[in-house]
Formats: structure tokens, C-alpha cells, sequence
């Protein structure tokens, strides 16, 4: 059987049909619930799918990210509180627009374009991953230094206000993932004499502290927060051929700007749907609507932020580098199921290749049809009692982290993490940089160390290497950049993360 | 613990193979589960858990450190001999119960497609003629490092450049995008990979050519004498009743001898030496004394990366504190509007949710009875601070979740919850 025919048999198969079924309806409603987020639901589910084949758990894993990058636009809009991050850009004309009595339109509007820049980064995912693949053979150690080196970079500099935070943030994730055996000389480093330290830290608890632990902290202590609330109607939720019209450029213009943003390792889809506003603003004959209802702005929003989850899929499948925080997270799944994502992933596993890109294709229209069917319903959701939510999560956290080898030191890390994720919220260093940092980290040590290796401990190659050389002045120039842009504006940022 | 009869039946045997996924340990191992799960040859599920790094060390400490009840064993070729002669980790074969040999691998010598090289011989010369300048791909300390070790000794001041490369699909990778000159391999990684005509065969570490590549031909008949095997071993840990050992070799026996093993043996050709008990302990012997005999002891001169990432995080960090005073100055002149923080109810939340996993550790209470009990003190906490009194529904969600979580978590997943 090909590789094709074992994904589709596993797409069209009852079980795995269930699968995304719940993937996308989980993902939805925690991307409608504020507080919770989708990297919180997919790393809460991953102990779940250690049963499962790969394909399966792929499947669910996938469904769940499609759902909850846009279950966020429900809250986002009636609610004036992006339910996940990625809906910021939501909020500024989906609540607007729902506040002077088209609460209808404001959600068709997103549904729609959401629909449509999940299909379109389809499209690049299909088209792109294969040639990226065989790209990146070419790629040895030095290179793959430089790239890595410039996924940290860019996230750092794109992630928040300050870089240096950012920075701080990305290179305190590198020294937390170093204890444990170095993946260079294969001998146990920084383990405080502790056997459980031998495999340092996992990934697992270490983001389920990060993200969920850190969010039930801010809720317990904002336990009395709540949003202005705007009344549900579904009128206006199917848009016209007019719509359609007036938005296609628009449409297809936020869509390849969030694919092509989510394709860049490191940044999510708040970069995504931020650069797609800003864009469609630029376009628009009516630039001054925006932030007062613009129609526009909710598509280009909407559109983008989909958009970039298709797109940073790619780099995934193709190189084995996280585009985001969920796939750095999905990218821990596909290990612990034993696969290896890189240039060999379409050559030795192509049924999760295609297993990968069908579910987002199909994740995508259950999704519309899901939130177009439910959508008064999901409205509800913000209303749960978060007294129930918050001590339900916490089991969750624990029984998560604990399953993953059978041991409560995994637990004491993540409440660890947990607390360490409060602390830095609050000072205001960006989360998502830790992430990355904590994954790429040992992959940038070893490609290091084995280049250092066959330079014979010259580190010349990094710039001497021509793709090198370009990755690694792309990096400087990221580094350099927002020091001169400060230097001669003294206008804020504005805040992105 | 309170593991019950039923859950222990169905506990299932778990083999760590400290490798990837698609590598020859996890390709064979699977073909052997695949055997028994196919055929009822044990009464209970055995599971892949891949836990790479470390050229196996780290497999190999998870299973040392295991609990010896029989129920998680180690799938560990020679590597577990050549991690201790290369000084990687202190410990050897003497650290586990060796259950049984199973399958005997050829080794060979790979080199890219275009490579200038035709034969054994002619890469050797080049090697001794400008010794450190071929690339040879390894994971250092591994027995494809010690094959490599063993041609540099058989001719002599012939060197290579030994570059860390991780496991077979990871050097494969290397080794098509021109990033290393050769590569050792097993017989059954390279009927793997030869299918993209990327990589070429020079010789076969073995006694005689392979039926399945006869034209690759030995490294003795190019006048190099190097003979290699590589042989997978089942290990458990230390002080495993000898019962259980010897139950586990059975079902490996049995496995062996079914048709599906014996045909996927024949197709990627490799022996099917199947060796337990006393014979098992002389074979590990000879091989320890064998490999014993070869200086591995291989440090590579690295930074010491910690040390620089302390550092910069060190410097980051003063940098953050000093721009953080002169932010605070700023916000403070700046009116916030955001909710009255409730520091007071999260340290509660926090200290009851610490002694919730304390209990779990000192494993006094059940489970789902200590999770129904966490649910409904931290519900009623928050409950009280707000409009919304759910009671009812409260109890509900805190019996559901204590009792669902117990059964899905112990009988489906089959975790070993206190």
C-alpha cells in the first residue's frame, strides 16, 4: 500500500473521521474559552495519544490546532477578549462591528475568511514541502546552524516590546533544555547529581507548565475579570456575492501573507494576522474604517492567522523546524511516536506526510461548518464557571505531565515551569522565545558540534559557506535592525504578543 | 501502589529502543513485535517506547534505573559495550540481566554516489596518503565509530576525520548532501537507502559478499582485513528473577522462528543467530574482550556550551533589570485600569494544589478520591469570590473527573496511576 493510500484509509476510516471531529470541536471551543489555548489543549491531549498510530495521533493533533487558532474569533468578537492570541487583531473591528448590531456579519466574515486562508496555505503545503525537503539535504551542519540560529533570532525580535527580553527569554529556554546527556558527546552534563536529571528536561511538562499553569495563575488572580458582552444574532452570517467580491484580493492578499509569515521559523500567527492588517490597511480605500468595523480588517485578520498554521506546517514536515509554539509542541509528538520529521519524512513515512496535509485540508472545512452550525451555542462558552474550569485544568496538568514516563518529577517540573512562566509573564518577558529556544537549542548544539568537527574547530565555515553566509547575516541584520529603528523613532512598538 | 490483578495482566512489556525511529534497532524490533502481537506468542502487549540520544545511553539508563520486575527491557545492539570502552557512561553489559542475541548484522562501507572512490583500497590510500581529510561520518563511541576505528588500525597511518553524525538516517542525510565522505552502515540500512541511487557500497564487512549484493565485495578481498558484525541484544535490569528472563527469551525464541521474522531476517539479510542463557553470558564476554582491545577513547574538542549560554543569559538579564527600573517609572505615571488582583486565593490555589501532588507522591490515598477531594476544595475556594455558586454541578464535574480519569488513564491507557 502507498504512502497516500494507508493516509486516506486512515482519514476516511470512522475512527479517524471521530478523531477530527473532536480535534476540531475541542479546538474550537478552548479557542472560544479566554484563558485557554490551543498549545495548552494539543500538549493536555499528546499523553492521550500515545496508544494511537501515528496517523491517528496526528490527526486528532492537527484537527485541534485548526480549531483553536479559530475558535478564537467567537470571543474576540462578541466579547471584546480574544479568545486565543492569535485573535487580537480580531478584536479591533469584530467588536466594533458586533457592538452596532452585526454581530452576525462581524463572525460570518471571520468564519469565511478563516475558511478560506486554511485552504489556501493548503495549497502551499502541498506545493512546497516536497521541494523544501529536497533542499534542505543540501543543507549540512553549518547551514543548519545558521538557519536555527536565525529562527531564534527572528522570534526574538519579532515577539514583543523589548529584545532584549525576547533574547533573555529565547536563551534561558537554550540553557534549560542543556541538562540531561549532551546530544554532541553523548555524556550527562548539568544534572545536579540527580538521576532523574539524566534526561533533563522534557518538553512535555515543561510547556504545560509554561502555558497552562502560567494562564491559571493569571485567572485565579483576575478570578472576577469579565468581558462586555454583545448580544448573539445570526444574521449576516453567509456573505454575499457582493462580499465576495469586494474581498477576493483581500482574501487571497492575507492569506499568502500568513502562510508565507507562518512559514518563517519562529513566528506565530500573531505575526501573521498583524502583518496582514497592517497590509490590508495600507490597500484599503478606506484605511480610516479600520479599528470602527472595517470589514476588511476582520478578513485580513482572520485570513492570515489561518493562514500561517498551513505555513508553518512546511518547515515542519520538510526540515523538521518548528514554525510555532504548537508545532514545536507537534513536533515532540512526532518523535515520541518514533518518526523523525526532515527530508526522510516523505521517503520513510509518507503516510504521515499525506496523513498530515489531508487532515488540515479536511480540519479546515469541518471547522466552518462546525462554528457556522454552532456558533450560538459556542457563544455561550465564556460563560463556564471558571471556578469549575480552573480546578479541572490543574488535574489535567498533573495527570498530563505524570503520564508521559510514569513519574512525579515530571510533575514537580512543570509546576516549576508553571510558576517560572508566571514570573516572566509578569515581568514581561515573551513566552513563546523560551519555546523555541528550548527546541532548537540542542538541535543548534549538535549540528554545531558536528560541524566544528569536520571544520577541524574552525567556526570559518559560518561565513564562508555561501547559505551560511546569507542566514547568518540575515540573523545580524534582525539583531541590528529594531536597534536602529529605535534609534531614530522614538515611537513605541506596538505590542504584538 | 494499588496495581490490581486485572491491570497487571495487561500491563504492557515495555522495550526501549534507545534509537529513532526507521533506524535497523527499531526496524528489527518492530518486525519482532509485529510477530508476537500477530501470532498471541505473549499474553500481554509489548510497546515501542524510542527514546534516542546519546549514541543509546540514555535508553540504556531508563531501562538500569527501571524497576527489575520483567516489565520493561532494553533492545541494545553492541553499542551498550562500545558507550563504556569510549568512557561515554561507566556502566556495560555487567549493569543488566542479558535475555537473549537475536540476529546478526553485516557491516558496510558507504560512500555517496559520486564519490571519487571505486573500492575499499583506493578510499584507505587517500586516508593514509592525506591522513584527516575524508570525512567519516559516526555517532562517536558507537560500533559503526569502532568499525571505522578498526580500518584506520588496519592500514597503517591511515586516518580519517571522524565528524559526530548521529544515527543512520540522520548520517544517511548528511552523507547525500555531500556533508561527509563515508559512512559505515548496517547491511539493513543500506538496503533502505540504496533505493534513491544516492549512496554506493565499497565493501562488506564480513567473511564473504552477500547473496543479496553480490557485488559488493569484502573488505579481506581488497586486502584490508576488517571483519564486523553487529548484534542485537535484549537486556534487562539488573537483579530481573530469572523466571521472567527466562519467559521473555521464550516468546523471543518462538518469535524468531515464525515465518514472518524468518522472512524479513532473509530479506534484509541478516543472520538469524538466536543465542540465550550460558552461551549468551561467553559470547558478551568474547565480544567485550574483543572490542577491549581497541583504544575508543574519543573526546572531541568542543566549547563548553553551557558555560557560554549561562553567560549570556547572565548578561541578558542585567540588561533586563536595568531597563526594567526605568519602565516601572513609566508605568507608574501611567493610571492601569486592570482588575484588583487576588494574590491571596492564588497562593492558596498553589500551596493546596503542592499538597495535592505531595499526596500523590507519598501515594496514602487513592487517586480518583484524592482528585474528587482537590476538585471540590479548589472549586468551592474560587466559587466564593464569585456571583455564581454552581454547587450542583461542582460535585458533578469533581466525581466525573476523579473516577473518569482513574479508569481511562489505568484501564485504557494502561498508566500507573497511585
Amino acid at each position: 500500500m502507498t504512502g497516500l493510500e494507508i493516509a486516506l484509509q486512515q482519514l476516511m476510516s470512522p475512527i479517524g473521521l471521530l478523531l477530527m471531529l473532536v480535534g476540531t470541536t475541542l479546538g474550537i471551543t478552548v479557542g472560544a474559552i479566554p484563558g485557554l489555548t490551543g498549545a495548552m489543549l494539543i500538549a493536555l491531549s499528546l499523553p492521550l495519544t500515545f496508544t494511537m498510530v501515528p496517523e491517528q495521533a496526528m490527526i486528532l493533533l492537527i484537527s485541534m490546532y485548526v480549531g483553536s487558532i479559530s475558535g478564537g474569533l467567537i470571543t474576540a468578537t462578541l466579547l471584546r477578549m480574544p479568545g486565543t492570541p492569535a485573535s487580537i487583531m480580531t478584536t479591533l473591528d469584530g467588536y466594533p462591528m458586533a457592538k452596532s448590531g452585526r454581530p452576525g456579519r462581524a463572525l460570518g466574515l471571520g468564519i469565511t475568511a478563516s475558511l478560506v486562508g486554511g485552504l489556501v496555505s493548503f495549497a502551499f503545503l502541498v506545493l512546497l514541502s516536497r521541494p523544501m525537503a529536497a533542499i534542505s539535504t543540501k543543507l549540512g551542519p553549518f547551514e543548519f546552524f545558521s538557519l536555527v540560529l536565525m529562527a531564534l533570532v527572528l522570534i526574538a525580535s519579532t515577539g514583543g516590546k523589548s529584545l532584549c527580553r525576547s533574547l533573555l527569554s529565547g536563551f534561558l529556554g537554550i540553557l534549560v533544555a542543556m541538562p540531561g546527556i549532551a546530544g554532541s558527546t553523548g555524556a550527562a552534563r548539568m544534572t545536579f547529581g540527580l538521576t532523574e536529571m539524566n534526561d533533563g528536561f522534557k518538553l512535555l511538562p515543561v510547556l504545560i507548565g509554561l502555558f497552562a499553569i502560567s494562564q491559571i495563575i493569571q485567572d485565579v488572580l483576575h478570578i472576577d475579570a469579565t468581558g462586555v458582552r454583545v448580544e448573539m444574532s445570526r444574521r449576516g452570517l453567509w456573505l454575499s456575492v457582493d462580499d465576495w467580491r469586494a474581498q477576493w484580493i483581500n482574501l487571497l492578499r492575507s492569506s499568502v501573507i500568513g502562510t508565507w509569515i507562518g512559514i518563517l521559523p519562529g513566528v506565530g500567527a500573531n505575526i501573521g494576522s498583524v502583518t496582514a492588517y497592517s497590509a490590508a490597511k495600507r490597500c484599503s480605500k478606506t484605511p480610516e474604517a479600520f479599528g470602527s468595523g472595517s470589514d476588511e480588517g476582520i478578513v485580513a485578520a482572520e485570513s492570515a492567522n489561518n493562514a500561517t498554521v498551513g505555513g508553518a506546517l512546511i518547515p515542519l514536515i520538510s526540515m523538521g523546524i518548528p514554525g510555532s509554539v504548537i508545532d514545536a509542541i507537534l513536533l515532540g509528538a512526532l518523535v515520541i511516536h518514533g518518526l523523525r520529521p526532515g527530508p526522510l519524512l516523505f521517503e520513510q513515512s509518507p503516510s504521515i506526510v499525506y496523513t498530515i496535509m489531508g487532515t488540515y485540508f479536511i480540519a479546515n472545512l469541518a471547522m466552518a461548518v462546525i462554528m457556522m452550525v454552532s456558533i450560538g451555542w459556542l457563544a455561550k462558552l465564556a460563560d463556564l464557571p471558571r471556578a469549575l474550569l480552573v480546578p479541572v485544568i490543574i488535574m489535567f496538568c498533573v495527570i498530563g505531565s505524570y503520564a508521559l514516563s510514569n513519574r512525579l518529577f515530571d510533575v514537580w517540573v512543570m509546576l516549576g515551569f508553571g510558576l517560572m512562566g508566571y514570573v516572566m509573564e509578569r515581568s514581561k518577558i515573551p513566552l513563546a522565545p523560551f519555546v523555541i529556544g528550548f527546541v532548537l537549542g540542542p538541535i543548534a548544539e549538535e549540528k554545531l558540534s558536528a560541524g566544528l568537527m569536520s571544520s577541524g574547530g574552525s567556526f570559518l565555515p559560518i561565513i564562508t559557506r555561501p547559505i551560511s553566509a546569507v542566514l547568518f547575516l540575515i540573523s545580524i541584520g534582525l539583531l541590528v535592525l529594531p536597534l536602529v529603528r529605535r534609534y531614530h523613532s522614538s515611537n513605541a512598538e506596538s505590542e504584538t504578543s | 501502589m494499588s496495581t490490581g490483578t486485572g491491570a497487571s495482566r495487561n500491563r504492557p512489556l515495555k522495550i526501549i529502543v534507545p534509537f529513532g525511529a526507521g533506524g535497523g534497532s527499531d526496524s528489527f524490533v518492530r518486525m519482532m513485535q509485529k510477530a508476537i502481537t500477530d501470532e498471541g506468542l505473549s499474553n500481554r502487549p509489548w510497546v515501542i517506547i524510542n527514546q534516542k540520544g546519546g549514541s543509546g545511553t540514555i535508553g540504556s539508563r531508563t531501562v538500569m534505573a527501571a524497576p527489575a520486575d520483567g516489565f520493561t527491557i532494553l533492545n541494545l545492539h553492541e553499542a551498550i559495550m562500545t558507550a563504556k570502552l569510549s568512557g561515554k557512561v561507566p556502566y556495560g553489559p555487567e549493569a543488566f540481566e542479558p535475555i537473549a542475541a537475536t540476529g546478526r548484522a553485516s557491516m558496510m562501507v558507504i560512500v555517496p554516489d559520486d564519490s571519487k572512490f571505486q573500492s575499499l583500497k583506493q578510499l584507505m590510500a587517500e586516508a593514509r596518503a592525506r591522513p584527516e581529510t575524508i570525512k567519516f561520518g559516526a555517532n562517536v563511541g558507537a560500533p559503526a565509530h569502532f568499525a571505522g576505528i578498526l580500518l584506520e588500525r588496519a592500514v597503517e597511518g591511515a586516518k580519517f576525520r571522524t565528524v559526530q553524525s548521529g544515527g543512520g538516517q540522520q548520517r544517511y542525510t548528511l552523507l547525500i548532501g555531500g556533508h561527509l565522505d563515508m559512512g559505515i552502515f548496517s547491511l539493513d540500512e543500506y538496503i533502505n537507502y540504496r533505493g534513491g541511487g544516492k549512496i554506493r557500497a565499497l565493501a562488506i564487512l564480513d567473511f564473504e559478499p552477500n547473496s543479496a549484493i553480490p557485488d559488493v565485495p569484502t573488505a579481506q578481498s581488497q586486502g584490508i582485513d576488517v571483519i564486523h558484525h553487529n548484534t542485537h541484544y535484549w537486556w534487562a535490569p539488573k537483579g530481573t528473577p530469572t523466571v521472567k528472563i527466562d519467559a521473555i527469551a521464550a516468546v523471543l525464541e518462538k518469535a524468531m522462528n515464525t515465518d514472518l521474522v524468518k522472512a524479513q531476517l532473509a530479506r534484509t539479510h541478516t543472520e538469524a543467530l538466536f543465542v540465550r542463557g550460558d552461551a549468551l553470558k561467553t559470547l558478551i564476554t568474547e565480544r567485550m574482550e574483543t572490542l577491549g582491545q581497541v583504544d575508543l577513547s574519543h573526546r572531541a574538542e568542543l566549547p563548553n556550551f553551557p558555560l557560554i549560554v549561562s553567560c549570556v543569559v547572565a548578561g541578558l538579564l542585567l540588561c533586563v533589570i536595568a531597563s526594567h527600573r526605568s519602565e516601572r517609572d513609566k508605568e507608574a505615571s501611567r493610571a492601569i485600569d486592570r482588575p484588583k488582583a487576588q494574590p491571596a486565593l492564588a497562593w492558596a490555589v498553589g500551596a493546596i494544589t503542592l499538597f495535592y501532588v505531595a499526596l500523590l507522591q507519598l501515594r496514602i490515598v487513592r487517586f480518583a478520591i484524592l482528585t474528587t477531594l482537590f476538585i471540590l476544595v479548589v472549586g468551592a475556594l474560587l466559587a466564593a469570590r464569585l456571583p455564581r455558586k454552581p454547587w450542583l454541578a461542582m460535585g458533578e464535574v469533581a466525581l466525573l473527573c476523579g473516577l473518569g480519569m482513574e479508569f481511562v488513564f489505568k484501564r485504557v491507557f494502561v498508566i500507573d496511576l497511585p
